[in-house]
């Protein structure tokens, strides 16, 4: 019953975010063009949130999803600059599938590092992390790789004229995690080995090959991410978004994910990334509020969360 | 679990194949608008412009001094934003809620153009100006107005060196991102103009430039800290980022190098008045940001209000901004409007400047 608990709370506070948003600031914040710019704006973040919730779940951790979202994204731009400079469909969708591959390998050399060499899931994720923003450097030769303008219009699209497609792709995404990781045995292996490794192992799970499917769709997600960064900017450069990585975590763990793996479900995250957007759009609605606040905001967030968890699990203990 | 992943892998690219199969033909972003579209029906107490910077810095809040001024003088809702991080993706954020709130101009000091062209072109299209600020590579935008233009001040920066240093020696050049398009271009020409006009100050590795510190007094110090070592000899070290100052100075003070590796900072010339007076950093050359935000903001207002804005414009509103009284327009991609109002702090004058 726990799972729901997270989801049902998110999804209160979304609610109260909202009232609260359109009563203080009325047409300024209830107008459609802003809940379009939110849902575009959550998407790439959104998703990257998601697979580190998937790392997190097994009691690990992946700070590199920004930056294979912008190897993927430079990746993508480069073979599209040189295969379908005009727009070619085809050229278009190999890039997109290269991108797509390369998140996997990414993905998939964090799980072979956390899984197999063992190295703790921060520290492997950190290096990775300067890996793959350093050969996007090296790709990119630290400047910003402009899109195609064929690409640019993916993002732009509207679906039924109303939702951006980059949101309706989150939102799929969030569907698809939601079952995997909730009614699989493959998501209950997930829990399973974040509870306890060795108990997990005793009892014929394999713990690498979980773990390392687990980093390789965080690397999937954040290729997905990257190339929608790449189609909404229209650029990418190897340090694009970087203040995501905090994000990503704040998401998580607001989403009900325990940072000591074990605990946490897709739905509840996703709101998470849904009520956080609410949150930085009211904010940049008030022009008097100085932006410096949102990090003091997020930081409080989290340790209150952190806190809040901590004496509830304690009381249950 | 081969399963599962297959399947997604199958789902994913059918998303893109359908996404890619379906491009609309929509928007298209242009250049080359017109300003004289822009002008307002409004009332002009009835303005709101929105000014963002980079980030957190003294430069940025000198520069909202000009701007609250600006909006003191003329009446209008003008007001700066700051970034929460100086990641490109937190100035992108702001300007895309911007452009749900109705806002009349747009005023951007962009950390990297590219990743904001695409929002701001979308604010051109709904008749919202735009104007850029150390951003000459900017697109889409009405105009880019600059304090001076890059010989202008690569020269100040370079004679101060040659001064400093007796013309003689080795110097690095720092840059805040190589991304940076204003700071890259002051880099290149002072390399260019030192090299003719001052042989004997040769450029460490002959390379522009020799380090970014990434807008970061942290990484501007590590990273001055890594050169002063390898080369103690260093006659002169010139920074492009008002925040660099600081990290160099204070890396050379620890190295025991104060005062004989002569500092050409950019920035606030009081926020280095210390460093100034005991020789710890030479000179500060800058122009004054409130100036800048106080020009960039009546650029905008004289289009919505239908003044024409042009070669040899009168920008300095009866002298609240010296130095604009009859700017040069430069066209090309990104119409730049240039002032001249250079600005050299020393130890003798930093006391009477901002």
């Amino acid at each position: 019953m726990r799972r729901n608990n997270d989801f049902i709370r998110m999804l209160m506070i979304l609610a109260v975010l909202l009232i609260f948003a359109g009563i203080t600031r009325g047409s300024a914040f209830m107008s459609v063009l802003n809940f379009q710019t939110i849902g575009k704006q959550l998407t790439e973040y959104g998703l990257m949130a998601m697979g580190l919730s998937l790392a997190m779940i097994t009691g690990g951790i992946d700070l590199s999803t920004v930056y294979i979202a912008n190897l993927c994204g430079a990746s993508a731009a480069l073979i599209m600059k040189s295969i379908a400079p005009h727009g070619e469909i085809s050229g278009i969708l190999i890039a997109c599938v290269v991108a797509l591959v390369i998140g996997l390998v990414c993905g998939g050399l964090n799980g072979f590092l956390v899984s197999v060499v063992k190295v703790p899931p921060m520290l492997a994720t950190l290096g990775t992390y300067e890996l793959f923003y350093g050969i996007t450097i090296v790709l990119s030769n630290g400047k910003s790789i402009t899109s195609i303008s064929a690409f640019k219009k993916f993002a732009s699209t509207m679906v039924f004229g109303v939702v951006p497609l980059p949101f309706v792709i989150f939102v799929v995404a969030a569907i698809i995690l939601s079952v995997i990781i909730g009614m699989t045995p493959f998501g209950r292996r997930l829990h399973l080995v974040g509870v306890n490794s060795k108990a997990a192992a005793f009892s014929g799970i394999n713990n690498v090959r979980v773990i390392t499917a687990a980093y390789m769709i965080s690397g999937l997600l954040a290729a997905v991410a990257g190339l929608i960064s790449l189609s909404r900017v229209a650029s990418v450069k190897a340090d694009f978004g970087s203040s995501y990585v905090m994000m990503t975590i704040l998401i998580a763990v607001l989403g009900g994910c325990d940072p000591d793996g074990g605990s946490g479900e897709i739905p509840g995250v996703a709101v998470a990334v849904i009520v956080l957007q609410v949150i930085s759009a009211y904010l940049n609605t008030i022009s008097w509020i100085n932006n410096y606040y949102r990090q003091a905001l997020y930081g409080l967030l989290l340790l209150g969360f952190m806190t809040y968890k901590y004496f509830r699990v304690k009381k249950r203990r | 679990m081969k399963k599962v992943l297959s399947a997604l892998l199958i789902v994913a690219v059918l998303c893109s194949v359908s996404f890619a199969a379906e491009l609309p033909k929509g928007y298209q972003v242009k250049n080359g608008y017109n300003p004289a579209d822009f002008v307002s029906k409004k009332n002009p107490s009835e303005f709101r412009m929105a000014v963002i910077v980079k980030g957190v810095a003294d430069w940025f809040s000198r520069l909202e001094v000009g701007v609250t001024k600006f909006a003191k003088d003329f009446g209008v809702d003008a007001k700066v934003q700051f970034p929460a991080t100086t990641d490109a993706a937190s100035q992108l954020e702001i300007i895309d809620s911007l452009l749900t709130q109705n806002y009349d101009a747009i005023i951007v000091v962009p950390n990297d153009s590219s990743a904001l062209e695409e929002s701001l072109g979308t604010a051109l299209a709904h008749k919202i100006v735009v104007i850029g600020h150390e951003a000459s590579n900017l697109v889409n935008c009405l105009y880019d107005t600059e304090a001076f233009n890059t010989s202008q001040y690569g020269e100040a920066m370079a004679d101060a060196l040659a001064k400093a240093t007796g013309a003689k020696g080795t110097y690095a050049l720092m840059v805040g991102y190589t991304t940076s398009i204003t700071h890259m271009e002051y880099a290149k020409f002072e390399a260019e103009y030192i090299k003719k006009k001052y042989p004997e100050l040769k450029l460490l590795n002959d390379e522009v430039p020799t380090c970014e510190s990434q807008e970061s007094t942290t990484t501007a110090y590590e990273q001055a800290k890594q050169i002063l070592k390898s080369n103690p000899n260093l006659a002169g070290f010139i920074c492009h980022c008002s925040t660099d100052g600081g990290g160099i100075a204070q890396a050379a003070e620890e190295m025991g190098l104060k005062g004989k590796v002569k500092i050409v900072a950019a920035g606030v010339p009081s926020s280095y008045a210390r460093e100034l007076k005991d020789g710890a950093i030479y000179s500060v050359t800058t122009w004054d940001p409130a100036l800048s935000g106080y020009v960039a903001c009546l650029t905008a207002y004289n289009i919505l209000t239908g003044v024409p804005v042009g070669q040899g414009s009168d920008l300095s509103a009866k002298g609240a901004a010296p130095g604009y009284e009859s700017v040069n327009l430069i066209v090309g991609d990104n119409n730049c409007l240039i002032g001249n109002a250079p600005c050299i702090g020393t130890a003798e004058n930093v006391d009477s400047l901002f």
